[in-house]
């Protein structure tokens, strides 16, 4: 299987898995495109012990993860150097704001609030709630895509929602 | 916000939409491979050239050891034959 036929059959998968961490369709693109490269990179070592989809959402996972940790740290970093540009009250470093364009208008005040909350969660919970309530997965997928028991998964997904629950309701 | 219940957290996620990546994104796929093979074959060459560079330097040292012992391997020669190794012919 070539690195276009995957492009074409996984591509919306793995944007919107990116979306759901980013809530930003930049970032998701830039996410989207970093998998794509490592799945190139490593198409020739890829046993098929698991599924291609499963290979694809640990790859989305661990990337999608590792650039908001990337983010972050560039945020601290930014209040070190000068945040205004010379001459200019232009803000050097704009984060940008909730930009998912899967959330309908109507929803977007109380979606914006709920990912707010989800991004404070731990990056398991994170992850756990994100493939079971949002991508649809069940259990027993996010237990294989997670590499963790059924047991382990509804853990994580009740302690996720409780800690949402607690930070919206605060 | 009025309090979320459990129902109302899994109601709003439900509402998520499905978007469409957009095609031009393999465009840059296939750029940043093509681009990151041409920055494999450039280091390859340094790598090359680096390795050449330390083989021409190795030749020269051993050149250059191999003659300031010449001198005495010819002395020593010179001596199991007993030879004279200079050209004085009086003593």
């Amino acid at each position: 299987m070539n690195l276009e036929a995957i492009y074409r059959e996984h591509k919306d998968r793995v944007f919107n898995l990116a979306l759901n961490y980013t809530q930003q369709v930049q970032d998701a693109e830039e996410i989207t495109q970093d998998v794509f490269v490592a799945v190139y990179q490593g198409l020739a070592d890829f046993n098929h012990e698991a599924k291609m989809s499963t290979w694809l959402y640990r790859i989305t996972i661990n990337k999608s993860l590792d650039f908001i940790k990337a983010k972050k740290a560039k945020k601290r970093f930014a209040f070190i150097t000068s945040i205004f540009k010379e001459n200019s009250t232009e803000l050097l470093h704009d984060y940008g704001h909730f930009n998912h364009p899967g959330v309908l208008l109507e929803q977007k005040e109380n979606l914006a609030k709920i990912f707010n909350a989800l991004n404070e969660l731990t990056d398991n919970q994170k992850t756990a709630l994100i493939l079971s309530k949002i991508e649809g997965r069940l259990q027993k997928e996010v237990a294989e895509i997670m590499d963790l028991s059924p047991k382990a998964v509804e853990s994580l997904i009740t302690r996720a929602k409780e800690n949402l629950k607690n930070k919206l309701n605060k | 916000m009025t309090k979320i219940d459990e129902n109302e957290l899994n109601r709003a996620l439900s509402t998520i939409q499905k978007v469409e990546a957009s095609d031009f994104l393999l465009t840059r796929i296939q750029q940043r491979i093509r681009q990151s093979k041409e920055a494999k074959v450039g280091s390859l060459g340094a790598w090359s050239m680096g390795l050449v560079f330390v083989l021409v330097l190795f030749l020269n040292v051993k050149v250059f050891t191999w003659n300031s012992t010449s001198d005495t391997s010819v002395k020593s020669l010179a001596e199991t034959m007993n030879l004279i190794d200079n050209n004085t012919l009086y003593h």
